[in-house]
């Protein structure tokens, strides 16, 4: 084989290699379920695969050679991102809005991260989006119920103070009433333990008189004998 | 005198070929990517549907060139003058005239898989003239050379010069062309407030070679 037969042959398979790498990426393009466009260094779309067309709505012809602001909400924090991720050229993830061609908001998150050339100059970007709506939903339901339980525990901690302080009124109204109660009974005590000594004194004063009567009997009869 | 001033000024107005020119055309030596191909595919696809794909191809047939548009192979090699034929068929297809035409070369470059695979030489406008050009037309074109042979730019505005040599396909292509080129520029650098194109120099004016002048405004 000459070398020009050599040169041919390896051209020849360089180009079907080539043919089958840019197959290969346009599988990859189709069917990654997350959207990723590519940019130039100036923010301009230059490519975008299956899932940008799906998220945004847009066609490649209708959004490639526009700057990435044209799909975003907030620009100014689009602005902060772009320049965070130029200053750092590292990747950079964020939450940002997105605005579809029938102007609906999706929350995405979106990654940024700086394309170089083999000597390492900045050639453009990949802007990678996820639609975190469906998260956020959850996000959302889930802070409502937390604010709905929240103020269901307040409702319930006032109802407890209400009945507590009930509670502690009546136990306080008890209180004062054993007090007035067992004030009454001392004093029916008193009055009794009067009554008692009374009483007592009595008796003891009839067992001296019956004691006096039978000595007085005794005495008296001696005399008659 | 600037380089401006030095430019002879031409008109670049459409300039569709007959039937027997384009005959001519497809038996020009050169070949081009199915990539620009692909180009007019989508554009038919974006502007006319898959019913306006069938009327195309159609309108090929009767031209006597069958080509099934989606199975162009972007990175295989077919004859120039067929992108000249594909670019006919469509603007009588749908009765298109030059504005329909401009936007349709601009639209190209933005499906290219020759221009999404070769970002590199994105990175400064200067650097796409400069390399980009001639590598581009390389990727794009088996005949001809493009290079850049004059770029200036401030912070209002700016010009190219851009030289295509050994590459005669008709009027009606460089028309085509010169918007092929403005469609590239878009993708590099966003902030144009205006951008024209003028072939001040043509080979079919005489020339021995063709000249495109770009000018822009920023905004």
């Amino acid at each position: 084989m000459t070398k020009e037969e050599l040169h041919k042959r390896e051209l020849e398979t360089l180009k079907e290699d080539f043919a089958d790498l840019k197959r290969y990426l346009d599988e990859i393009r189709e069917i990654l379920p997350i959207s990723v466009c590519t940019l130039s260094s100036f923010w301009v779309v230059v490519d975008i695969n299956k899932a940008t067309e799906i998220l945004t709505e847009y066609k490649p012809l209708e959004i490639i050679g526009h700057t990435i602001d044209i799909i975003f909400k907030e620009k100014q924090k689009l602005e902060k991102v772009k320049k965070e991720v130029e200053k750092s050229k590292k990747t950079i993830s964020k939450e940002l809005v997105l605005i579809s061609k029938s102007k609906k908001e999706i929350p995405v998150n979106i990654s940024i991260a700086c394309r170089k050339d083999p000597e390492g100059n900045l050639i453009g970007y990949f802007l990678i989006a996820s639609d975190i709506s469906r998260s956020k939903r959850y996000q959302r339901e889930l802070e409502q119920k937390t604010k709905a339980l929240k103020e269901a525990k307040t409702t319930l901690e006032i109802k407890v103070k209400a009945r507590t302080k009930e509670l502690k009124e009546l136990a306080e109204s008890l209180d004062e009433q054993v007090k007035e109660k067992t004030k009454e009974l001392q004093k029916r005590i008193g009055e009794l333990e009067k009554f008692h000594k009374l009483t007592v004194g009595r008796e003891l004063k009839m067992v001296e008189l019956k004691k006096e009567i039978k000595g007085l009997k005794e005495e008296l009869e001696k005399k008659r004998e | 005198m600037g380089p401006l001033e030095n430019m002879e000024k031409k008109s670049t107005e459409i300039n569709i070929p007959s039937i027997e020119e384009l005959k001519k055309i497809v038996e020009f030596p050169g070949k081009v990517r199915g990539a620009a191909l692909k180009g007019h595919l989508e554009y038919i696809l974006e502007k006319k549907g898959e019913e306006g794909l069938r009327k195309v191809e159609k309108e090929m047939e009767r031209l006597g060139y069958h080509i099934e548009y989606k199975k162009i192979k972007e990175t295989e090699w077919y004859p120039a003058g067929l992108a000249v034929v594909s670019s006919y068929a469509i603007v009588t297809t749908f009765n298109w005239g030059k504005k329909e035409l401009i936007n349709m070369a601009q639209a190209s470059p933005k499906v290219s898989f020759v221009l999404r695979f070769f970002m590199r030489y994105f990175a400064a406008p200067e650097k796409m003239f400069k390399i980009g050009a001639f590598r581009l037309w390389e990727r794009h074109y088996n005949v001809g050379s493009l290079e850049a042979i004059d770029f200036k730019r401030t912070k209002k505005d700016g010009y190219a010069v851009l030289r295509l040599k050994n590459f005669k396909l008709h009027p009606f292509h460089c028309f085509y062309l010169g918007y092929f080129f403005i469609g590239v520029f878009k993708l590099a650098e966003p902030k144009f407030k205006e951008i024209t194109v003028e072939e001040t120099k043509c080979m079919f004016r005489g020339d021995n070679y063709h000249e495109y002048l770009i000018k822009w405004t920023y905004k």
